[in-house]
């Protein structure tokens, strides 16, 4: 990964979008089409759409009999195609929205100079995504969004992925990405992943290169999932996380499986390589996984893991458990000989405990009404108990200062503590019918880390109108988060967001509308920004 | 002094590590080895501890004498006419693949089109359903085994479990409509009548769920006397509101299994509302042990 300071980027924005352009109109003049090819029998039939109106008497009534009758050993030989459906290559396809409207943002309470009090006419790109298949086997994507007001750029992201396959198991993919942070102006790019996939006879299985690799059965909380490189996004635990670059052998058992990770040296000394394994055994509707870790130089501790997924009656379970020889952190504690200075330690002879349960149920009825809940666990037994010591500036210096390579998960209140609980909870309701057909959905998640006492929950109502909410759906959220400065769930200290959004005529027209709000530790208001954009998304391509 | 203890430390790890990556190739060469003596490929494979039909499911239906007259049809010969369709809509004797178009049409969603590849080994009751089309969701996709059921999402590459009874892409079709059927274990007759539905004899059906993994608690069959396949499925709350209408308005006969490969949906609570899968590229042949792997599903994603 690559950082640098942003800089002309407007030319580069302006070229992306002409590009968009050019190849939005090239792209309607393109696409898929149907052939008439029929490999072993081809029998006529009627549209893929939807009759308009549904006459049984039309359906069941016609001169034609219903069965069509295919010979065994005709199946069994090769593909039957019963309708026309070849695809022609190349194809262009085109999708997401593209609107303009407003953008502003206004401090009413504790301003400072370096708030901006702004209101803007802003185009908005969101979900543009160009896809291109030149062959059935290669297949380019590029995909952004983009929020732009007439001098600025407010927020960027592009991905992009190439996946060139040699035949259905072996390929070449790449995926990388790049987003433009604002609020430090800085743009960063990725590489995503970058890897070959091969097998031997279809039995054992090979991944080489950089890739993501999602070890655990954990929601929130995933200690066995060693190999990734990033933390869990407490606000969207199911986002892509960071992979290193390892080797991966795979062999599949009918389920059960068998999984070796290489990871080859990540600096330049041979000792930094490492090695997982993970052995995944289904057993009566039950996963059970059995793993081990170890890293040459021992600066990530060995571990044996087991986790499991399952279900206890209408309960689905899972757990991870991990048993670990020494602790990866570096620890820092206040000088019991120099009182208000730190200093740091390591526990590399102790044995350490971390486990992870989680209990989920849900359940829905034909009346509409469903509901749902989900907690879990996690104890750290390499964290502090009381990691309040990951807020002191001074004692995180000391780490960087003493560990200068390797500090990096040690000094953050990421992770650092030693207790914690997250959960979920939702009930939606269905009422009335035909396109006044309403969804009301009310939910909330939360987290707490006991041992900093931060604390993070955002309870959400949402009433959805029309089908799936296409005439109009109406969103109210309150993100808050509670804590010292530099906690774990509340790093920017007592803060909460209610937020609005509002969308009709099927996402054409979209408002939201955000108030962060910073609060003193007795909870009075320090500091009332707000957010806002209303945007008529004119163009929408799918 | 204190180095040369360290130095000796990272030495002695060292060479743990090592040791311990010579005993897991290891493991790897005897799975390896264990896979590949494993069983033969396709529909001849080992099964996979499928879904346990009671006993009696197939060999009783085999020999079963359904009346001749369709109005002196009784509640047990109508149950039996399901396990018949049942039967006839699985290929408990080769595997299955097709490929699936589906249409859904929503007054205030527009049309939206999705295409999925499944395969079937039904004496298994495995199944894996991977997304074609649209390009943003290619490599999406569900793996059922007997009551182990994986979703998988490439961008994370995350396997999460799902449940069977959750709706398919927000359309009227659920996860169980690409299944192999088997109403006549989850529901019992209520009420049998007769009719005409087109230009076919039809015997209609009042059934109630018997258990409450079914999506919907109440269902309405219309099934054809002489060939006995499925027409219509009207399906109901536990409140006998109507929720959708199935039509199956097209099939293949390969040997004794019939496919509908025309299906349409309709909503009952948006009537403007509506779906058409539609199959093409059937084959019945055998299918590699790999495709009912989690591991298969990974390798053919993005």
């Amino acid at each position: 990964m690559k950082t640098r300071t942003m800089r002309c980027f407007g030319p580069i924005v302006m070229i992306g979008f002409s590009l968009w352009c050019v190849v939005g109109l090239w792209a309607q003049t393109s696409g898929t089409s149907t052939g008439t090819t029929a490999p072993t029998n081809t029998t006529t039939f009627t549209s893929t759409i939807p009759p308009e109106v549904i006459d049984e008497d039309s359906l069941f009534g016609g001169s034609k009999d219903i069965v069509t009758v295919i010979d065994e050993s005709t199946a069994s030989a090769g593909t039957v195609q019963l309708v026309e459906d070849t695809k022609t290559y190349p194809v262009f396809l085109l999708s997401g929205t593209a609107g303009a409207g407003l953008y502003g943002n206004y401090t009413p309470v504790g301003s400072s100079s370096s708030d901006t009090q702004a209101l803007y006419g802003a185009v908005n790109l969101s979900g543009l995504r160009i896809d291109y298949l030149p062959t059935k086997n290669l297949h380019f994507s590029i995909s952004g969004d983009l929020l732009t007001v007439p001098d600025d750029i407010i927020a960027a992201s592009v991905t992009t992925f190439a996946d060139l396959r040699h035949s259905e198991l072996v390929r070449l993919y790449v995926a990388s990405s790049f987003d433009y942070d604002p609020s430090i102006g800085l743009s960063t790019y990725s590489l995503d992943e970058l890897f070959v996939d091969t097998h031997i006879d279809e039995k054992v299985f090979f991944r080489l290169g950089k890739q993501r690799i999602r070890w655990g059965v954990g929601y929130w909380y995933q200690p066995s999932d060693v190999l990734s490189l990033s933390a869990i996004d407490p606000d969207d635990p199911t986002a892509a996380r960071d992979g290193p670059f390892a080797f991966k052998v795979d062999v599949p058992m009918n389920l059960n499986h068998l999984m070796v990770y290489m990871v080859p040296p990540v600096s330049g000394s041979a000792a930094s390589s490492s090695i997982a394994s993970k052995y995944d055994w289904i057993v009566n509707g039950w996963e059970l996984s059995f793993g081990g870790y170890g890293r040459a130089d021992m600066l990530a501790r060995p571990r044996a893991i087991f986790s499991f997924t399952g279900a206890i009656g209408t309960f689905d379970v899972y757990g991870e458990n991990v048993l670990l020889y020494g602790s990866d952190r570096i620890y820092v504690k206040e000088s019991s000989t120099s009182p208000g200075t730190y200093e740091t330690y390591r526990r590399e002879t102790t044995p350490f405990f971390q486990s992870t349960l989680g209990i989920k149920y849900s359940a829905g009825y034909s009346s509409g009404l469903s509901y749902s809940f989900h907690a879990q666990g996690y104890y750290n037994g390499t964290g502090y108990a009381d990691s309040s010591i990951m807020q002191n500036p001074s004692a995180i210096a000391v780490i960087k200062a003493d560990y200068p390579d390797t500090y990096k998960d040690s000094a953050s209140a990421a992770g650092a503590g030693m207790w914690y609980l997250a959960g979920s909870a939702s009930v939606s309701g269905r009422f009335g019918e035909g396109r006044d057909l309403t969804q009301v959905t009310g939910s909330m998640y939360g987290m707490s880390n006991f041992s900093d006492r931060s604390l993070r929950f955002n309870p959400t109502l949402k009433v959805a109108i029309g089908d799936q909410g296409g005439r109009t759906t109406v969103t109210l959220s309150c993100l808050t988060a509670i804590g010292n400065m530099g906690s774990e769930y509340a790093p920017k200290g007592n803060r909460t967001t209610p937020a609005l959004s509002f969308s009709a005529l099927n996402d054409a027209i979209e408002l939201e509308v955000s108030v962060p709000i910073s609060l003193n530790t007795d909870f009075s208001v320090n500091k009332v920004q707000t957010a806002f954009s209303v945007f008529w998304n004119a163009v929408q391509f799918d | 002094m204190a180095n040369k203890r360290s130095m000796n430390m990272k030495l002695l790890n060292a060479r743990l590590t090592s040791k311990l990556s010579i005993v897991l190739f290891g493991l790897v060469l005897v799975f390896s080895a264990e896979a590949q003596s494993g069983p033969s490929r396709g529909g001849g494979g080992d099964p996979m501890g499928g879904i346990d039909l009671p006993p009696g499911f197939l060999e009783q239906n085999k020999d079963y004498k359904f009346p001749d007259d369709i109005t002196k049809y009784t509640a047990t010969d109508f149950l039996m006419l399901v396990r018949r369709t049942d039967i006839r809509s699985s290929f408990y004797n080769s595997d299955m693949s097709a490929t699936i178009s589906m249409v859904t049409v929503s007054p205030d969603r527009g049309t939206k089109t999705f295409k999925q590849q499944i395969f079937r080994r039904d004496k298994d009751d495995a199944f894996l359903m991977i997304t074609l089309e649209p390009e943003s969701r290619k490599g999406q996709g569900m793996l059922r085994v007997d009551n182990n059921m994986w979703r998988y999402d490439p961008t994370s590459r995350k396997f999460t479990h799902t449940t069977i009874k959750d709706t398919y892409e927000n359309s009227t079709v659920t996860n169980n409509d690409f299944r192999r059927w088997q109403r006549s274990i989850d529901y019992s007759v209520e009420k049998i009548s007769s009719g005409t539905l087109g230009n076919y004899n039809v015997i209609i059906g009042e059934l109630k769920a018997n258990n409450d993994e079914v999506p919907f608690p109440y269902i309405k069959m219309y099934i054809e006397a002489d060939r006995k396949i499925v027409l219509k499925v009207e399906e109901y709350s536990l409140s006998m509101k109507l929720l959708r209408t199935a039509y199956y308005t097209q099939y293949v006969q390969i040997g004794d299994s019939f496919v509908p490969t025309v299906q349409i949906f309709q909503d009952g609570l948006i009537p403007e509302k509506r779906s058409q899968t539609t199959y093409t590229n059937i084959s019945t042949k055998p299918l590699p042990d790999y495709y009912f792997t989690k591991e298969y599903l990974e390798r053919v994603s993005q």
